[in-house]
């Protein structure tokens, strides 16, 4: 008869190990669906035809063999011409196994032999790019196949090379935990010529800060999210717009639609004593979130329009807290709720702000990126019964599939979707930057290049500026992007996705 | 900048009572339907079953597809959709009392809950391939009979027909099961195989058949609920859902009512769900508690499940089987 008492307290044993850990804000694994996130990149892609890009598709660096004219037209040029010509051959560690000779080259300048640097994933015919991203595990709050099954097409096209090197991507799931991604990355560095981050805020950083990452100076890259942990590391670069640099974008959208000043709540403001907030401020209650939080109060503070601000737990199981927290906002009567915080967060609390009210109508904004993945718009579209649709506003690096480039179609077959569309223009960005540091690809002269690099707006992506920003934060602007209930992606079997507002980005610089 | 969670400064009976009272109720019965699995075949094979939660995925996901029509399947009425659900729910448990449970029965105990482990982290995987739209959700009850959500609004805060059918259905299943086990013979078998299953055997019960009653019941018990929880605003029918967000809870919500109760479950559940409720709801004007933003509700779980183990170990209602 012991036995099942002795079961009992082991059961309970775990369950009050769990809570404690969570209520320590330590988070198991296991627990984690839907959880975190924030995340980001997948769908920072977009599609070209940029307003004002130089070209769309055909901005794309030249071709081997072609020399001069820096990719689509433009700008502040690396030091790629600066770098001697070379004559050393091979690279300095881990790999390297560049073995001199000239490499045809390419329109960021003329190709070089690299030299005096680590060429750890070259060689004269190959290029090697980690890439990281959830795929699967029980943290992950969308499972998509479409980061690996996207990962390759862009430098499968004819002409996407660099010097003449073929690029092959490594895709390693991160299984949506930092240390997931600190196992992929370490792993990646000592392999890869640069890493690149495709999706969850907390991945990033720990990629970017992951012990072999740093010690072997490998490049960086993620589309911009936080800028916590992350400033003032010499090896990383965000490709887009930070959170916190979203901030006054988010209310100049929301001024451009009519939702800035809707009836006010019950709730007295943080910000303008003795008046009811008019916007909800809802963020993550983590450091990555606080640029987000603080970008978007002192944009509302300087337009006078009273807010309260609300810091959400998303440690362990937040379905039941999310889900109660929507229907009180509803309740409040707030109207235009900004939001950045887990994706499963935003879907639940949705949910329980339609379930809770079907005659209020809130206006959902914030900044980019894993907001306009099109999974995230099923997701808000079936907890809302679709009452959200045309309802959401949310920033990212890239436009709508409503605007993808006939090559992104063609290269897919015409079955893609929003976050092969983000890799599409992730990968055109690594290529313009790669390009502009051929005449010296060492990991070392890639870092500084794009330091002192411009590029201008992409097929997809809008122009990126690291040479007038401090080299490492050197996003311009964003598209913004609304949901639609209505539509259905062309490989997904079920409604919801985002249509591009606007012919245009917003520009912040 | 303020630091609380929710909104108000002051007491709020909408914001601070209501509120949580009825969307813990709700919540509580969600933690209920899928302990009441939990508690049966705790308290008929003695192991902690963790693919219960898979098996109301499974009725959910079931009942979706042949609701909806995807794919080649017919596009059938809910209630004939839900009984398909509810058969591929009472389905899965057998094969797994079959192909996982039996051939393992003279095992130690945890090597079975682990395979249960197994069977859950198995059934995710496959219903990661089916070919269904995995961010959908069933219909709720006013979608079914086309009646408003909510039953009625108190002080603003809607009562929905979903929640209020929960509540009944998790209160119908514990009283059901409670009167199977103490007044029908199968359910007297089911009791006995659970403390002696040879001096069951002994006396001319099948174990076998006991115990795969057992597990289709736990089948069924689980398909009620994926298909009561599968809804809007934060249900769907996304593979693993019920296992990653709603199970562990769950499992504190049986050994909070005690594991070998059926109605302690029902209990265990609404108890927890406000305790969540009320956790998470502002607490502000408490000076103290308005410093708290993180993880409040998993502290006050803890702290409950604690207090009352330490006074009684087999939890609220819980007994000697």
């Amino acid at each position: 008869m012991n036995r099942p008492r002795t079961g009992i307290q082991l059961l309970a044993g775990a369950i009050a190990l769990t809570s404690l850990t969570a209520a320590c804000g330590l988070k198991p694994d296991a627990t984690a669906t839907l959880k975190t996130g924030a995340g980001a990149a997948a769908a920072a892609a977009s599609n070209g035809l940029a307003p004002g890009a130089p070209g769309s598709t055909s901005t794309a660096p030249g071709a081997p063999g072609v020399t001069g004219n820096a990719p689509g037209g433009t700008v502040a040029g690396g030091p790629s011409g600066s770098v001697p010509g070379g004559t050393v051959a091979g690279g300095s560690n881990n790999g390297g196994t560049t073995n001199g000779g000239t490499v045809a080259p390419a329109s960021g300048g003329a190709c070089g032999v690299p030299h005096n640097g680590t060429t750890t994933g070259i060689t004269a015919s190959t290029l090697n790019i980690g890439l990281h991203a959830p795929l699967t595990g029980t943290g992950t709050p969308f499972p998509n196949s479409s980061f690996q099954a996207g990962a390759q097409t862009f430098w499968n096209q004819p002409g996407h090379t660099v010097c003449g090197r073929k690029v092959h991507v490594e895709f390693r799931d991160d299984t949506y935990t930092p240390s997931g991604a600190t196992s992929v990355c370490n792993d990646m560095a000592g392999k890869d010529f640069m890493v690149v981050g495709g999706g969850g805020t907390d991945q990033i950083q720990a990629c970017a800060t992951a012990p072999k990452i740093q010690q072997l100076g490998v490049p960086y890259l993620s589309p911009g999210v936080t800028d916590n942990g992350l400033t003032g590391l010499s090896n990383y670069f965000a490709l887009s717009l930070s959170y916190a640099q979203q901030g006054s974008l988010v209310l100049r959208n929301a001024k451009q639609q009519g939702i800035a000043n809707p009836s006010p709540s019950q709730v007295d403001s943080d910000n303008i004593s003795g008046q009811k907030a008019v916007w909800a401020v809802v963020t993550a209650n983590t450091k990555n979130f606080e640029g987000a939080r603080n970008g978007i109060e002192q944009a509302l503070t300087a337009a006078h329009i009273p807010y309260k601000d609300y810091k959400v737990d998303q440690n362990g199981d937040y379905k039941s807290a999310a889900t109660q927290f929507g229907s009180q906002l509803a309740i409040n009567g707030f109207k235009t709720i900004f939001v950045d915080a887990a994706p499963g967060y935003f879907v639940f609390m949705s949910g329980g702000y339609y379930g809770a009210s079907s005659v209020n109508t809130a206006n959902w904004v914030g900044p980019g990126v894993t907001y306009t993945e099109v999974t995230v718009a099923q997701y808000i579209c079936t907890g809302s019964k679709n009452q959200i649709s045309g309802h959401a506003w949310f920033l990212s690096p890239a436009p709508g599939l409503d605007h993808a480039s006939a090559a992104f179609k063609n290269a897919y077959s015409n079955k893609y979707d929003d976050i092969e569309w983000a890799l599409w223009g992730l990968s055109e960005t690594l290529w313009n930057l790669l390009n502009k540091a051929n005449a010296n690809l060492t990991r070392q002269n890639f870092i500084a290049s794009t330091e002192h690099t411009a590029l201008p707006a992409g097929s997809v992506y809008p122009p990126l500026d690291y040479a007038h920003h401090g080299g490492h934060f050197g996003g311009t602007g964003a598209w913004v992007q609304r949901v639609n209930c209505g539509e259905t992606e062309p490989n997904q079997n079920q409604n919801g996705g985002w249509d591009t507002v606007g012919n245009t980005y917003l520009r912040q610089f | 900048m303020h630091e609380s969670v929710l909104a108000a400064s002051s007491f709020s009976v909408q914001l601070n009572l209501l509120s949580p009272l009825i969307n813990g109720i709700a919540n509580g019965a969600a933690y209920g339907l899928l302990g009441l699995g939990l508690v049966l075949l705790y308290k008929s094979n003695r192991i902690f079953n963790f693919a219960q939660g898979e098996f109301a995925t499974i009725g959910a996901i079931a009942t979706y597809v042949f609701y909806a029509g995807t794919g080649v399947l017919p596009k059938l009425p809910f209630f004939l959709a839900a009984l398909i659900g509810l058969i591929a729910s009472v389905g899965v448990a057998v094969l797994t009392e079959r192909l996982v449970i039996r051939p393992m029965f003279d095992r130690a105990k945890v090597i079975l809950v682990v395979g249960t482990v197994g069977v859950a982290l198995l059934l995710i995987g496959v219903e990661g391939l089916l070919p269904y739209p995995k961010t959908q959700a069933l219909p709720s009850i006013s979608d079914v009979f086309r009646v408003r959500p909510f039953v009625t609004r108190i002080d603003q805060v809607p009562v929905l027909d979903q929640d209020v059918a929960m509540v009944l259905m998790l209160a119908v299943l514990a009283v059901g099961a409670f009167v199977f086990f103490r007044y029908t013979r199968t359910g007297t078998a089911i009791l006995a195989v659970s403390q002696d299953a040879t001096a069951a055997r002994v006396v001319g019960i099948s174990v076998e058949r006991i115990s795969m009653i057992s597990w289709a019941i736990a089948g069924l018990l689980g398909g009620v609920a994926g298909i009561l929880l599968a809804v809007p605003p934060a249900g769907s029918v996304t593979p693993g859902a019920f296992t990653g967000t709603t199970l562990t809870v769950a499992f504190a919500a049986a050994v909070l009512g005690g594991m070998t109760s059926l109605p302690g479950a029902f209990v265990g559940g609404i108890l927890l769900g406000l305790i969540e409720a009320f956790a998470n709801s502002d607490a502000s004007f408490v000076p103290l508690l308005s410093r708290v933003q993180n993880g409040q509700a998993e502290l006050a779980v803890f702290l409950v499940l604690l207090v009352v183990l330490m006074f009684r170990p087999r939890g609220l209602l819980g007994q000697e089987a």
